[in-house]
This record gives C-alpha cells, sequence and structure tokens, in this order.
C-alpha cells in the first residue's frame, strides 16, 4: 500500500494511508532514515498466522503451568 | 540630439553590413562598404552615449522599501527585486487572463501601505474562523465580496458552513500551503460553488488530496495565481488585501511557504499567517511591512514554532485567533505561545475551547461573537483551589482581565538554547518571597549551579542564568517555579 507523509508536527508523521488518504499519526521513530514531508512510503501489513499461533500456545501452556501450580 | 545621432548611426551601420554580406557573397571586398559600417557604428555609440544620461535623469522604478527610505540588507535587496519581477509577470498573466478591471493585481509598495484613515469603507466586513477541528478555514466577507482561505481537511464542514450564510460564489480562494489539513475541504467547496480564482504559493507536494486540488482547479478553469509578497487585492468596499509572504518558498518547508496576508478595512486589520514558522516570521519582519494588525490569526495552531516574540511584537495585535483542535495529538496550542500572548496582553480565542470565532468590523470598531477570551493558566503543580472563581455578573464581559499584580508570572525566557548555552529566566512573583527552580531534562532535574532558591526584590522580580550541558539531550523541557504558594511553568527548547 502506498502512503505519504503530508507533515511533520513535533515527534509525528502525519501519514495518509492509501488511495482514500486516510490519515494516521505515526511517530517519527518508526520511520526509515531519510524521510521528509512529501515522501512517498511503500506500507504493507501481513497477517502472520503462525507467528499468532505459537505466541497462543506459548501463553496457553504458561497459564497451564500456573494453574496446575496451585492445584500442587 | 543624441538619439538622432544613435538612430543614422544604426541606419547606416546595418546599411553597411548589408553592403559587406553583399560583397561577401559575390566573394568581393569593397573598401566603402568597410568603411561606411565602421563609421557608422561609432556614429551609433556616439548617439547612444549622449542619449544614456538623459534617460537615466528620469526616475526609474525605485525598488518599493528603498522608496520608504528604509535600510536594507542585501539578502532583503534581492527578495524585493524578486517581488518587483513578481509584479510583473503578474500583471501579464492578469491581462492575458482577461480578468475585470477590480479583479487585476493592483501592484504594491510593501511598507508604504497607506494610512487606514485615509481609506474609506463602506457597509461591515466579517471574518468567520471557522471551527474545522485542528485545520485552518477563513471566510472574509467584505461588502462585495467572499474570500475563502483554506478549508480544513477534507470533508464538508467548510461546504456546509458557506452554504448555511446563503455563500454561493467565492470571488478568491487562498491555499496557503498543500498541507491537508489546509487545502482538503477546498475541494468540495470548489466542487459545489464556483470560484473565480485560487491564488497558491505554487509548490510541489506529493499527496493525492494535493493533486485532486490541482486536477479540479484545472478542470474548472479556475484562475491560478502564484501568491507572491507584494502582490495586493481590492476586495471591494474599501477593504484591501496584501500578500507578505512568500518569496520564494520551497517545497521542503512547506509551512514557511504559507501565503501571509493582512485584510484591512479601515482602522481594523486581520493578519493571517497559515502555518508561517519562525523562519518565515522573521523573513516578513525583514521586509519593512507595516504589520501592525488588530487581529492575529496565530501561526501553525499556536504551536511553539512559531509567534516569535519579535514577529508579535511587530503585529501588536489586541486579539488573536488560535485554531486547533480539541484534544489533538500535536498538543496545539503549545504553552509557550499561550504564555506569550497572555503576557504580552492580546485577548485570545481559541476554535478548540470557542468553536467558530466571527468578527464583525464596520472599520473603526469590531464585534466578536464569543464575549469571554480564553483565560490563560499555567499549568500547576495540584494546589488547593483557593482563588474564587473569575468575576462574578457585576463585572462587565467587555474589560480585557489584567493579570493581578501578584500573580506569579513569568516575564522573559531564553525559549532556544543549543547544547551547551546559557539559559535564564525572570518571573514576576510577589515581593520578597522565596521562590524555587527545577529544570527537568531527560535525565531529571538539572543540578547546574545556578538554580539555586532565590529571594525576590522589592519588585517582585526574579532572575535566574544556567549552563545547559554540552551533553543533555536536545528536545523541550520543563522549567518549574515554585514560591508564595504559587507555581509556574515554561518549556524550554535545547538544540
Amino acid at each position: 500500500m502506498k502512503a505519504i507523509i503530508d507533515r511533520f508536527e513535533g515527534d509525528y508523521a502525519v501519514v495518509l494511508f492509501g488511495d482514500e488518504e486516510i490519515k494516521a499519526d505515526i511517530p517519527k521513530k518508526l520511520l526509515p532514515k531519510g524521510v521528509r514531508e512529501g515522501s512517498w512510503l511503500k506500507v504493507s501489513f501481513e497477517l502472520d498466522a503462525e507467528g499468532t499461533k505459537k505466541q497462543e500456545e506459548k501463553i496457553k501452556n504458561l497459564l497451564d503451568k500456573l494453574k496446575n501450580k496451585q492445584k500442587s | 540630439m543624441g538619439d538622432f545621432l544613435a538612430f543614422i548611426g544604426l541606419l547606416g551601420f546595418f546599411a553597411g553590413l548589408v553592403m559587406l554580406i553583399y560583397n561577401f557573397i559575390k566573394k568581393k571586398v569593397k573598401k566603402t562598404a568597410v568603411i561606411i559600417t565602421v563609421v557608422s557604428f561609432f556614429l551609433f555609440i556616439t548617439g547612444a552615449a549622449i542619449s544614456g544620461p538623459s534617460e537615466k535623469a528620469s526616475p526609474p522604478s525605485e525598488p518599493p522599501v528603498t522608496a520608504v527610505g528604509q535600510q536594507e540588507s542585501e539578502q532583503i535587496e534581492s527578495d524585493e527585486k524578486e517581488i518587483a519581477e513578481d509584479q510583473s509577470s503578474e500583471k501579464t498573466e492578469g491581462a492575458s487572463q482577461g480578468l475585470s478591471e477590480k479583479d487585476k493585481p493592483v501592484a504594491t509598495t510593501p511598507g508604504a501601505t497607506a494610512p487606514a484613515s485615509t481609506t474609506t469603507v463602506t457597509g461591515q466586513m466579517k471574518v468567520h474562523f471557522i471551527d474545522v477541528g485542528q485545520g485552518d478555514a477563513i471566510l472574509v466577507q467584505t461588502p462585495t465580496q467572499n474570500i475563502l482561505i483554506d478549508g480544513g481537511d477534507r470533508g464538508n464542514t467548510v461546504v456546509n458552513y458557506l452554504r448555511n450564510l446563503g455563500v454561493n460564489s467565492l470571488d478568491v480562494v487562498i491555499g496557503t500551503h498543500p498541507h491537508a489539513d489546509h487545502i482538503g475541504g477546498l475541494i468540495n467547496v470548489m466542487q459545489s460553488i464556483p470560484v473565480k480564482e485560487v491564488i497558491d504559493p505554487g509548490v510541489v507536494h506529493t499527496t493525492k488530496t494535493f493533486e485532486d486540488y490541482l486536477t479540479l482547479i484545472d478542470e474548472k478553469n479556475i484562475i491560478f495565481t502564484e501568491g507572491r509578497a507584494g502582490m495586493s487585492r481590492d476586495l471591494g468596499g474599501g477593504a484591501k488585501m496584501e500578500i507578505l509572504h512568500p518569496v520564494s518558498p520551497s517545497s521542503r518547508h512547506l509551512n514557511d511557504a504559507s501565503i501571509v496576508v493582512k485584510i484591512t478595512f479601515g482602522e481594523v486589520s486581520f493578519m493571517l499567517t497559515g502555518d508561517a514558522e519562525q523562519a518565515a516570521e522573521n523573513q516578513i519582519r525583514s521586509r519593512g511591512y507595516d504589520l501592525n494588525s488588530t487581529v492575529l490569526k496565530v501561526g501553525h495552531h499556536g504551536s511553539r514554532t512559531s509567534t516569535i516574540t519579535a514577529f508579535l511584537n511587530a503585529v501588536k495585535p489586541e486579539v488573536a485567533v488560535i485554531m486547533s483542535g480539541k484534544n489533538n495529538t500535536y498538543g496545539h496550542p503549545h504553552q509557550e505561545t499561550l504564555a506569550k500572548l497572555t503576557e504580552a496582553g492580546v485577548k485570545t480565542y481559541r476554535t478548540d475551547l470557542h468553536g467558530t470565532i466571527v468578527i464583525t468590523t464596520d472599520g473603526q470598531t469590531y464585534d466578536i461573537n464569543q464575549k469571554q477570551p480564553y483565560q490563560y493558566t499555567p499549568p500547576k503543580v495540584p494546589e488547593p483551589a483557593t482563588s474564587s472563581p473569575t468575576p462574578t455578573p457585576t463585572t462587565p464581559t467587555t474589560t480585557p482581565t489584567p493579570a493581578p499584580e501578584n500573580k506569579l508570572s513569568v516575564i522573559s525566557y531564553t525559549e532556544t538554547v543549543p547544547q551547551g548555552g546559557t539559559a535564564s529566566i525572570t518571573v514576576q512573583g510577589k515581593p520578597n518571597t522565596q521562590y524555587s527552580i527545577t529544570v527537568t531534562y531527560k535525565s531529571g532535574p538539572s543540578k547546574a549551579s545556578g538554580l539555586e532558591t532565590k529571594t525576590s526584590g522589592s519588585d517582585g522580580k526574579v532572575s535566574w542564568t544556567w549552563k545547559v550541558g554540552a551533553n543533555t539531550t536536545p528536545g523541550s523541557w520543563p522549567i518549574d517555579i515554585n514560591g508564595g504558594g504559587e507555581s509556574v511553568r515554561v518549556n524550554f527548547t535545547v538544540q
């Protein structure tokens, strides 16, 4: 997806996402070096199903561990 | 005399030249041709030399500022030349586009504004600072014209506002600069309301919003004028608009590319600054304009990056309007700006608190739809509420409220200090009272010498001076002063 830095306001960049130019304030820290007002950005959000599942398992195990601890 | 000689000389020169060329083609060389050419050339030179000085004797069109008799640096002189060029190109543009007489740009003399009192005005002028949340949109209604300066973010807020007022055409639209919170809403405006002319700084920006705005101007065949300092417009009924900025805008600093205008109606004037920041404010000051205005639309939503003290002092407004959105992410308006306006005794109105602000003037006096200006109180350390709430019904709302004499306030401070530099602050408190100071950097409270608790003199003033470490993290850091049951905070910037 295309995103454009419309302007900087303090610690934020005002970024307009996609063709509809949906506005979001993005902390400057998160942006790559060399950006300026008017810079175009390539943005993509990718679903990490595997990572999600792994973390779910991890938390589930942690909870189970804690629950079992109380029992014993 | 000289003109005649030069004319004859030029004639002879060309005749000789033709003969020479003819001879050359015929591959013959005739001395007479050479002699005629050389002699008439000298005749021309002599004639031109004699006639030259007489031309120079007539007064050349002087650069506007020198006419006012001001000392100018080279930098500014070159700026003024640019202005002069802009004016001439502007004139031809206007003529070629077949503007009606009243729309034609009038060449102005920056800095030599005719005294307001000599302009006769008829009727009323209304200036609407439309609440568009975080963004600017200002409608100016003169007795005969409607002018819209910016339109807020994309959406219908401004169109609806204009419709409700019955505005069905706009004589001039100004897009101060290409940021979406200024030009976005102009798209919907231009789609539904006829616009005669758009004035824009003409700098590049890459958003679809800006592209749509330009495309619409193109499709609707709206006159597009690159706004430059030195241009002006007669807005009808005695209202006049001067453009004070920019001269040579850059797309690298879009805020500072903002078109800044001063609109004068009789003795009441409005300084509308877009998002102009410190650099632009300094440039405007250096051009020698009469900046003094009744109302100041505070630059860049009250950000600390605008409204430098020198600019504020030059404008000397009675009223300030800050256009910002409620609880915006950027903290606009910043405390520093609010403190400065309060200190300068300027009645301040904010769209985030007041909503839409409408100022009506007959050229002599003015009336504001919001009766109670914003009351600035410096951020405080929690304190038991002892002070009684502000005035009772017996006090008329018209009196500007001067700060109570003993109220702790910051008189002056170093707004920006480089790493390793020296900072200072002076506050006004109660006489003979102890005041402590805390400067908090990223690493915590500063232990610099000079930041000791001090006792105010009989005038109630206390000053501190301290060194900022060479390794102090750059940023905006708070200075807190406590004493006499009061506290005050300002932020200063380490660069």
